[in-house]
């Protein structure tokens, strides 16, 4: 087997000239013998055409990362380059510059100063016998013909080994200045074609060694940052601090994915990256910094698929609608006609939490409430205690059976009350769902399925709640007349302000009077939370897209539900609750 | 300006009578002092002290990279009281290389015979001088022996020794050995270095205007023609090397301002170097210098000055004053005295005592004998240059004596000296001069062969002896 070397690419004019000046570089460095007065110049230097001929004639080991081979080599060309300098021929200076370097030679680079003094103490004082007399001199090496075996070892950790098994060089040709002077020329050739061996011998594997050495340990590095690069631009490390810190327990998407993240990243094999308590160390994630967690957010907010100005500019926000109204149609389509009902979910998830505070709730409100109507404490409770809330509503809920409209209401209520709250205008009204729909409050907590979280993305919506929340307004003073009593209202809204405080809102004035704790999340580390945060919703938007193109296909029946029993059955029931989100037009 | 062993050795030749410039190897000190004078490198710092009437130390601390320095030791088998001189009152054209004055060999001789006279009261015929220094931390050696064999020849032996830093360096011993030989008209110079073997032979002939004794004229002239050629050959490397040069020195007829021209040829290389040197004023000299070669074309041309400021001017010793006015009775006072001076201007103070010991010797009894006090040769020049005497001869010398008389008595504070070379394009600074009790030197170097000019050398010596 043997190489073709395309000969002609180095014939450019770039590459002679790169070569050229690697050459001067490599002829200049270092300190320059006495007997040339000036630097080592290549005048031309010509690759000629004829292409060196490379034999494998053994491959010894072949890995990933290693090589071991031998080759033969045959080169006899018309290669050819031209050097100029020149040459002093004073000897009595070189002598005197001899005795300088010989004890420069002999001693250590941080007295040379001492060197200079001590030859100048010691040196003869010639008069006009070392004056300058430098002699220019060309030399041109051509008819270069070299024929050798070459070992080549590589290695990614040990580098380039290359060993010429005998002479490389066979004979070459040298013209100079001095080819009329015999002694002269023959002199130059021999020293030329002794340092050349010497080249190919000790510095052109010594030189090759460094080079492959620097870039194997450089690219290796390379590739290491640039993999870590990667790593923190596509895949943000998601840490357990990074989940919905405000509302830990609910199940946003935002959280689902930022978790789903969590539970990925754990069986990825990523190096580097930020220190992370849940990698690094797992015994650091105890119930203390679940807690802590905990602690830190008193407010329970909804979803943390916001809806920024940039949406709006962009025209993402049909596509958040479209995402917002799959997982509602698709909720719906399981409320209506698969086996689980997310009741039922609902109510098997918190259900020692609902226990009790249902009966706390069934306490506080037994007065408000008629006794018969709280019959029993059993899963149906709550709901049954709605219905019983509710039944002054115009539209009456048999059952508790029907309940995806009837948490479709409560929902819608309960959003309403979320948001509109901070606006004292409709405070009032806010109680009065809040008395309406209080049990419905540990419910929505409890649930925190996708369907409660877009509630609370329907925030451009607002206007069309307030009308909402307004009609309920009407509602809801038809049902005040039913318990007109002061004091228990009062006593209520105590109540309601006790649940406000515990309730997941996501209002700032709620949040601003957070208490002080022990384990208090401070200020950089909650910027920082919140900024992973917004990273993590552009990814789960992006991953929402994706998800959403890969389930266009599979959801056609959903689509297909949507279309004919979708809307059309919820606007035959209750176009006040039950709407979906009205369609945008901003883009 | 001169390093402390510059300065002991000179003063050492002195003292022993030793004839610096009577060498090949000074012909072209006139030219070399001012375009080829020394930057100092670094900071230096350099205290020498007289211990005893015959040692002396110095160390010097020097700050370049990192911090050295060095610690020598003299010993002086003479007494240089009257030559040696803190640097509080040395006086600094003594240290300062500048214009060279050259004796004529008739000037010599009458030295000379002075000097023998002043040796046999000293009685040591044959001094010798052991200089060593340490270098620190280098821990280099160097060494120096001048020894006077007799009056007219002197061998230095200078070595230096390096220890061995590793195991693969060698200590590294340079000896080189001069043995030089002077006397009025000629000096010849034998070196051997043990640095591949190299051998020298310097020779040096001077060709005074009083070629001949029976031409009077020209007895107080210090018109001087010297020629001379140095062969070396290194045994080991077999490279040879081969000078010869020409040197004229006079002073202007019309004012007496002394010049200096030099013509040096390296026939192997084909190098002509010629040099003109004048002193247009007290304070000023200025110096030119072509060279070229015949077989390369290659030029160059240098130029230098050095300019001195001057605080004043010492008043003429009463003794002075005295034997000048014996001048205008006696023209070989004129001559003897212009001689002196001109002779001794390196150290007017001792010049100045030696006067006085002429002039109670001689001067002391000529008020009632003069002429008879004198020896046959005093009785010949006299008779000689009396018959001679010209009217314009009397008005060089007179011009010449009257400049060298006013250049002893200046009291110099400071020299700036530059220099610059058209080739190799590069200017050098510096200045030199006492404050207080100290002696400093300052330099730089500039290499303007790049586009933007680059400091090659800076630095500043600063020197005290007492």
């Amino acid at each position: 087997m043997s190489f073709k070397i395309n000969w002609d690419y180095i014939e450019k004019e770039s590459f002679t000239q790169y070569a050229k000046d690697t050459l001067n570089e490599a002829m200049n460095s270092g300190k320059r013998p006495n007997i040339l007065s000036d630097g080592i110049k290549i005048m031309d230097l010509n690759f000629g055409s004829i292409a060196p001929e490379f034999e494998i004639l053994e491959i010894g080991d072949l890995g990933k990362d290693r090589f071991r081979g031998i080759f033969k080599f045959n080169y006899s060309g018309d290669a050819s380059v031209t050097m100029t300098t020149k040459v002093s021929a004073s000897l009595l200076k070189n002598y005197n510059a001899n005795i300088k370097d010989h004890l420069m030679e002999n001693c250590e680079a941080d007295v040379s100063y001492n060197c200079a003094d001590l030859s100048n103490f010691i040196e003869p004082n010639f008069i006009v016998s070392d004056c300058d007399f430098d002699i220019p001199l060309y030399v041109t090496l051509s008819s270069i013909k070299m024929s050798s075996i070459i070992v080549v070892v590589f290695s990614v950790s040990k580098g380039l080994t290359l060993v010429f098994k005998n002479e490389p060089l066979e004979s070459i040709d040298v013209n100079s200045t001095f080819d009329k002077i015999r002694p002269i020329a023959r002199f130059l050739q021999e020293k030329i074609e002794t340092q050349i061996g010497e080249l190919f011998r000790e510095f052109l594997p010594g030189m090759l060694y460094k080079f492959s050495l620097e870039y194997t340990t450089k690219s290796f590095y390379q590739f290491h940052r640039s993999l870590n690069e990667e790593q923190e631009e596509e895949e943000p490390r998601v840490m357990l601090k990074d989940i919905d810190p405000d509302s830990p327990m609910s199940m946003s998407p935002g959280s689902l994915m930022r978790l789903t993240r969590l539970a990925s990243s754990r069986q990825t094999l990523s190096l580097g990256g930020e220190f992370s308590c849940d990698r690094m160390n797992s015994n650091l994630v105890t119930k203390a910094f679940a807690n802590a967690i905990l602690a830190s957010s008193n407010s329970l907010a909804f979803s943390r698929l916001h809806m920024t100005d940039r949406d709006f500019s962009t025209g993402r926000v049909g596509e958040k609608v479209n995402l917002i109204k799959n997982i509602q149609a698709r909720t719906f389509w399981k409320g209506n006609h698969g086996e689980d009902t997310p009741r039922r979910r609902v109510f098997h998830w918190n259900r020692h939490k609902e226990k009790e505070k249902v009966a706390e709730t069934q306490q506080k409100l037994s007065s408000l409430v008629p006794e018969d109507a709280i019959s029993d404490g059993d899963d149906s409770t709550l709901v049954a205690s709605d219905v019983i809330e509710n039944k002054s509503v115009p539209m009456k809920l048999k059952t508790s059976k029907s309940s995806p409209s009837l948490s479709v209401q409560k929902r819608n209520s309960r959003g309403i009350g979320g948001y509109i709250h901070p606006t004292s205008r409709i405070s009032s009204s806010l109680e009065n769902t809040g008395e309406l729909n209080e049990g419905a409050i540990p419910m929505s907590r409890g649930d925190g399925s996708g369907f409660s979280s877009s509630t609370a993305t329907v925030i451009p919506t607002i206007d069309f709640h307030l009308r909402r929340a307004s009609q309920y307004e009407q509602q809801q003073s038809e049902k005040q007349r039913l318990r007109q009593r002061d004091e228990e209202l009062e006593e209520l809204r105590r109540f309601m302000e006790k649940q406000k405080m515990a309730s997941p809102k996501a209002t700032s004035n709620i949040q601003n009077r957070k208490p002080s704790n022990t384990y208090h999340i401070n200020k950089s580390e909650r910027m920082k939370i919140s900024r992973r945060i917004a990273k993590l919703d552009t990814l789960l938007s992006k991953k929402a897209e994706d998800d959403d193109a890969l389930n266009r296909g599979r959801d056609t029946k959903n689509d297909f539900v949507n279309s004919t029993y979708g809307y059309p059955i919820v606007s035959n029931r209750e176009a006040a609750f039950d709407s979906p989100p009205p369609p945008y037009s901003y883009s | 300006m001169l390093t402390y062993m510059d300065y002991i050795q000179k003063c050492f030749s002195e003292t022993s009578g030793w004839n610096d410039d009577m060498s090949y190897e000074q012909i072209l000190r006139t030219p070399n002092n001012l375009l080829q004078f020394k930057i100092p490198s670094g900071f230096q710092v350099s205290v020498a002290s007289k211990n005893t009437e015959n040692s002396y130390s110095s160390a010097t601390l020097r700050q370049l990279n990192r911090l050295n320095g060095s610690v020598s030791y003299f010993y002086s088998s003479n007494d240089m009281k009257n030559a040696y001189k803190g640097t509080g009152t040395l006086p600094l054209w003594s240290v300062i290389d500048d214009y060279r004055f050259i004796r004529s060999p008739k000037q010599e001789r009458v030295l000379q015979r002075r000097k023998k006279a002043e040796k046999k009261d000293l009685g040591d015929r044959n001094p010798y001088l052991l200089y060593g220094k340490m270098y620190f931390p280098s821990q280099f050696l160097e060494g120096m022996i001048v020894k006077r064999l007799s009056d007219s020849t002197q061998m230095t032996l200078r070595f230096i020794n390096t220890p061995k830093f590793r195991k693969l360096t060698k200590n590294c011993s340079i000896l080189t050995l001069y043995l030089q030989r002077q006397n009025d008209h000629n000096a010849t110079d034998f070196i051997y270095s043990s640095t591949e073997s190299l051998l020298g032979l310097r020779c040096l002939y001077k060709l005074g205007s009083d070629f001949s004794l029976s031409s009077s004229p020209g007895y107080t002239d210090s018109t001087s023609l010297s020629a001379g050629f140095e062969l070396w050959f290194a045994l080991l490397s077999m490279s040879p090397g081969l000078s010869t040069a020409v040197r004229y020195s006079t002073h202007i007829s019309s004012s007496g301002k002394p010049l200096t021209m030099t013509l040096a040829l390296n026939p192997l290389l084909g190098t002509i170097e010629s040099t003109y040197s004048i002193k247009p004023g007290l304070n000023s000299t200025f110096c030119s210098k072509y060279t070229f070669n015949i077989y390369s074309y290659e030029s160059d041309f240098l130029l230098g000055f050095s300019l001195f400021r001057c605080n004043g001017y010492n008043p003429p010793s009463p003794q002075l004053q005295s034997t000048n006015k014996t001048i205008a009775d006696s023209p070989d006072k004129v001559s003897f005295q212009t001689g002196e001076i001109h002779t001794e201007n390196l150290q007017p103070n001792r010049s100045n005592t030696i006067q006085r010991n002429d002039t109670k010797k001689v001067g002391g009894r000529s008020d009632k004998y003069p002429f008879n006090v004198m020896d046959e040769d005093q009785h010949h020049q006299l008779l000689t240059t009396f018959m001679g005497i010209t009217p314009g001869k009397l008005l060089t010398e007179n011009n010449a004596r009257h400049f060298l008389d006013t250049f002893n008595r200046s009291q110099f504070s400071s020299a700036f000296k530059c220099a610059a070379s058209v080739a190799r394009k590069d200017v050098k600074f510096a200045w030199e001069g006492r404050f207080k009790d100290l002696l400093l030197s300052s330099g730089v170097h500039i290499d303007c062969n790049d586009s933007i000019p680059r400091v090659d050398k800076c630095g500043l010596e600063i020197q005290y002896s007492s």
